[in-house]
Order: structure tokens, then sequence, then C-alpha cells
């Protein structure tokens, strides 16, 4: 069995706008391991989505490459890959009332990936039953098939769209801030859901949030990004307990927290300065330079290289 | 409370229905809150819990109808909301601040003409240039980078960041005593929030405003409120000082909320609250909450609780029939 569920080697996407051409994912590279939830964090505009798009084939990339289970090349739109494959990747958006067909019940949602993605096909009674199972693994009762989308709550809406992914038997999931739109006592519920289906399906996680606490609490190892580039990537316990980047270190210090216990673990001396400069007009150098409290001549000329600063822990800072 | 009118916002019983096609929805069943001069105030509650319609009475801005409004009192430093002259005197002595920034500035008019807008209003018949100063004086007062090219600018030029600070320095050019602010950091990225937060902290501070700070971000009210109201379907359920409330919640919905927001510490998410807030047509006629609640008890569904001190304390309070018994594990 392959180590990797995704590589993802230099990888770089760019739009073409009005005002000229726009990088929204500028030479990234890492990979996510079989098994693994992996986090990847920004703020707005720093090309998350734009990753987790080019996964699940939404467009393809300008240049680098995605290479799925260590040998299937997968750089390309959707349109262009096996149909075998494009049932191993699903995806579950942020928005679970924009993602469900209003005019059609829960049953018929549901029963469009079980029976595309069947090996055979499927009788009536077959498609009911494995929707039922489906609908019981993410935990919502077997009368709600015959519900409309509107008439159920958001958390429950997002364990349809979860339920749907689920259906097509996937090794990987692409989850784009599942859980943003959702009030913290749902996400709580939604987030523990993901994790035991991760548990007894063996599946593989990218999940794109802006929350570092939840990443903090989900995630195996996370990246984080800035501006199109990735910044720093590790293990959760060692990112949290060591950050190196100033970015991350300011991302850590601005999280508003619950406790004094927490009010302690972030990085103190790094305070949040400037604001992110538009995606279409980049600095020069390093990306965070003109926020950055530790600027120096260099960050201004040169594009700084992916340091491993400790085993398995990578930034990429010229002050490292 | 000692002297009314020392308050500079009092409300009290305060009860709104909404007319809809369904029905009436019983939105606020019977809330109080006061803030005193220069306290900053949290109201804290998940979406649909009433925060913005309690916030929209205060400032005498809730369309009616749909709304049904009954009160014994909303007074804004002791001068009542109601009528031509309550509508004036709000006017005068509230600034309000809302979520989204792209939608409470007018985007066919650049910021310096809304700008100048306020300021006719509050200071009548002064000149061009003076104008002009006050309002380079208010953009550098919310620490705005190059105030002259944002007020030439119209606000699609801006960023989120710039369009709240433009917001906020508007809100703070009426002379008020009063500041409204319904999840003024919701719409921005984390380390711009905290910039904006800590704006409003020590603008709040330095002016001597009262403050009250709607929000569902638990973080948020902690870092600059002194009190916090909780509030679950339409009811206050807790109030208390921010701190001891964040450390020590009594109300089960308090306690789950807080164990249901993620930490810094890794310690695992708690389970959330089963269960979805209940319809607000034909709400349930004892507690709100008991649906979702571990503690319920047949009293519970039976009548809805009142706000009652805990350990005989005036500051806190707590409206649930077992307000007493310690947390369930």
């Amino acid at each position: 069995m392959s180590e990797n569920v995704i590589q993802i080697e230099n990888l770089t996407k760019q739009f073409k706008t009005k005002f000229g051409t726009l990088t929204a994912v500028d030479n990234v590279s890492f990979n996510i391991k079989r098994g693994e939830n992996f986090g990847l964090v920004g703020e707005s505009g720093s090309g998350k989505s734009t990753i987790g798009s080019m996964i699940v084939g939404t467009y393809g990339p300008t240049s680098g490459s995605i290479t799925f289970q260590d040998d299937i090349d997968i750089s390309r739109s959707s349109k262009q890959r096996e149909p075998a494959l494009k049932q191993q990747i699903q995806l579950v958006f942020q928005d679970p009332g924009g993602s469900l067909n209003p005019r059609k019940t829960i049953r018929q949602i549901l029963s469009v990936p079980v029976e595309l993605y069947a090996e055979k096909r499927l009788t009536t009674a077959e498609v009911e039953k494995r929707i039922k199972d489906i609908l019981e693994q993410v935990g919502l009762p077997a009368h709600y098939l015959d519900k409309y989308p509107r008439a159920i709550g958001g958390g429950e809406k997002q364990l349809v769209c979860v339920a749907r992914a689920l259906a097509a038997n996937p090794q990987f999931i692409v989850l784009d801030e599942p859980t943003s739109a959702l009030d913290v006592s749902i996400q709580a519920k939604i987030t523990n859901k993901l994790i035991e289906l991760q548990r007894q399906n063996s599946l593989s996680y990218l999940f794109i949030t802006h929350n570092l606490c939840l990443v903090r609490n989900m995630c195996d190892r996370l990246a984080v990004m800035y501006l199109g580039s990735i910044c720093e990537y590790a293990d959760t316990a060692e990112f949290f307990e060591n950050p190196r980047h100033p970015y991350t270190q300011m991302l850590l210090a601005s999280i508003p927290v619950l406790s004094d216990v927490e009010e302690e673990l972030k990085p103190q001396k790094v305070k949040s300065v400037g604001e992110i400069p538009s995606p279409l007009n980049k600095p020069k150098g390093c990306p965070f330079n003109p926020r950055c409290p530790f600027k120096k001549d260099i960050c201004t000329q040169e594009v700084p290289q992916m340091k491993e600063v400790s085993p398995g822990h990578y930034a990429c800072c010229h002050c490292l | 409370m000692e002297n009314k009118n020392n308050l500079a916002l009092n409300i009290e019983n305060l009860s709104v229905k909404y007319k809809v096609y369904e029905g009436t929805l019983e939105v606020i069943p019977g809330l109080s809150m006061h803030v005193e001069q220069a306290e900053r105030v949290g109201l804290i509650g998940e979406a649909g819990c009433g925060k913005t319609t309690v916030l929209k009475s205060a400032a005498a801005v809730l369309h009616s109808p749909p709304a049904i409004v009954r009160k014994d009192a909303i007074e804004v430093c002791g001068v009542s909301v109601d009528g031509k002259k309550g509508v004036r005197s709000v006017r005068r002595n509230v600034s309000m601040i809302f979520q989204d920034p792209s939608s409470s500035l007018n985007p066919t008019l650049k910021i310096s003409t809304q700008m100048t807008d306020i300021l006719k209003s509050q200071f009548p018949g002064r000149k061009k240039a003076e104008y002009r100063q006050m309002m380079l004086d208010a953009l550098d007062n919310v620490s705005m980078p190059a105030p002259e090219r944002v007020l030439g600018s119209y606000p699609v030029q801006l960023s989120g960041g710039m369009r709240q600070r433009v917001c906020i320095a508007m809100a703070l050019m009426k002379d008020t005593n009063l500041m409204l602010a319904d999840e003024p950091t919701t719409a921005l990225d984390v380390t711009i929030e905290e910039q904006i937060l800590d704006l409003l902290d020590k603008l709040v501070r330095e002016k001597k405003k009262s403050l009250v700070l709607v929000s569902h971000a638990l973080g948020a009210i902690r870092k600059i409120t002194d009190r916090v109201y909780v509030m679950y379907a339409g009811n206050v359920v807790e109030v208390g000082k921010t701190r001891e409330v964040f450390e020590h919640p009594r109300h089960p919905y308090t306690i789950g909320l807080l164990a249901a927001t993620p930490k810094l510490t890794g310690s695992g998410i708690a389970d959330g609250i089963a269960g979805d807030i209940p319809s607000y047509i034909n709400p349930p006629k004892g507690c709100r909450f008991a649906s979702r609640c571990p503690r319920c008890t047949p009293e519970c569904l039976e009548a809805p609780p009142v706000l009652e001190s805990v350990d005989g304390r005036e500051d806190w309070m707590v409206a649930c029939h077992h307000a007493g018994e310690e947390a369930m594990a």
C-alpha cells in the first residue's frame, strides 16, 4: 500500500483577470499521508480553496503536479480524469444550504452517487439499503430521507453533504470550511462525527479552514498559507508549541481565546499590523515582508526557500 | 441598579414578536438589560437567538410591522426612545457599527461625501476645509493608513478591514455616549480582527463611552467586555462579569457553548449541544432550552425559569431551575 494519498509538487495556479494575472497558488509542495487529517490554514485570499479545487479537479493547475496514491497523475481537470478516479476523491463544501438541491429530497440526493458509483446495476431495494446505511453512519434518522433540505437544520444539512460524499465510497475527502457557516455547538458535533467517520472508513482528509483552534484539535499535520505560498508546515503539536515563521506567530497571537491558560500558549512578542495585500499586486521578495517585524534587506529582494527547521517541521523565512 | 438616570441603556421587559406568513414568531418573550456609563457589555448567543433584535430595538431602528414591540421601558441615557422626541434623542446618543462593512456604506458615494453628511448634521454651517480636517482627524483616530487617499475613494476600492475602520471612524465622529456594535469583526480575518478589537477597546476606554458588543465569537467578547449577557432563544440565560462567567459558567447552555468551542490547548472537542433552537412559532411553555438540556426535569417543561442571583450575588444571575447544582460531567 502506498504511503501518500496526495503528493503536491511545485503547484502553481494563475488566473487571468481584467486587472492582470492573479497568482492564487504559487509554487506549493506538500504531501498528505494515508489515513491522515491534513489541515490547510490561511486567511481569505491565501489560495487554500484553490488547492482544494485543483485536487478534486474543478480546474487543472497552471504548472506543477498532483499525484494520487504515489503513481496516478491527477494534475488536470476532472473532465480529463479516469471516471474511476472521481469516485476516490470527494468534496464537502462550506455552505450546506447552497450545495444541496432544494427541489430534491434527501433520498434523491443520496441515491445519485450510490447508483453512479456502484460496480453493477443496483436494484431499488439495494440502493435503499445502502442509503439507509450511510445515513445511519452519519447519525441521521431514516425518516429524514423523505425530507427536503429546507426542512432540516444547518448542521443536519452538512451531515447530508458528508453522507453524499461518503456514498461514493471515497479514499480521500476535501473538506472546504465544513463548519464555518455553523454555530459553535453544532460545529463540535460535526467535527467529532468527521473524526469518527475517518477512523471507521480509513479515510484521508484535507481540512481547509481559517480556524486554528479547530485544526489544533482535529488535524495530524498542517500547513499555513499566506498569499498563495506555504509559510510553515509541521506536525500539529510541534507547530503550536514552536511556531517559527513570523506570520504564523502573528496568526497565533491574534486568536481571541477563552481562558488565561490558552492566553499563555500564544506567542507574545508579535503584534498584528498591516493588511493582507491584494494577490494581484504581491510584494517583491517574501510575500509577508511589508507586515513582518523582523524584516531585513534580503526579504524585499529574494523569495525565501523552504527550510527544515527541525525534523518534519518546515518554514519559509530568511531569518531562520 | 442604583440610579436609573445614570444608565447609558436601560431595557425593561422587552417583548418582540414578528408577524410572518407562517404565524407569529414570539422571538423575545421578556428581556431586561442595562448598560452603565463607560461600561462595556457583551451580548453572546448563536444565530437566531435575538441578539440583533435587541440591539435594533435599543437603537429604535426595528421595523414595525412586521415586528410587534411591547416593553415597560427602553431608555437611552435616561430618555425613552418612544415618539419623535425619543427617536431624535436616540439619534443623538447612539452610534452603531454593523457586521458587514461593505453593505453599511453607500457604494455610489465617496467616503468623504458620506462622512461629510454626518458632520453636517452634527456640526452644521462650518467651512469645507474644517470638515475635511475633522474627517482626517477621525480617520487618524482609527489608525487608518493614507487617510487622504481613503477620503477620495469609493467603498469598493478599500479592503474589508479599512471599510470597517471607516465605519468605526464614522460612528466615533458623532459625539455619542453609547456605541452599539453588531458583530463588527465577523466578516474579517483573524489578524485584522485583532487590530479592530484593539482599536475599539482603546477608543471606548479613552473616550469613556459605553459599548454593547454583540457577537457569537466568544473570544472577542472576552477580550474587550466587562460584563456579558448570554442569550438563548430570545431569553437572557446568564449575566455576569465576563471573566467569571467564562471561567465558571453556571447555566447548562453557557457550559455547553464554552465546552464546544475548540481550544488552543488541544484538549479535544466536547460533543456540543444536541438538537436545535426551538421554533419561535408556539415556543415551548417552560424553559426554552429544555429540549437540549442535560439537566432537564418535569419542572423545566412546566414553567420558564427566571433570572436569579448566584450565591447571593447581585452581579451574577442565572435563569435555570437547577442553577445551584454543579455541572454534570
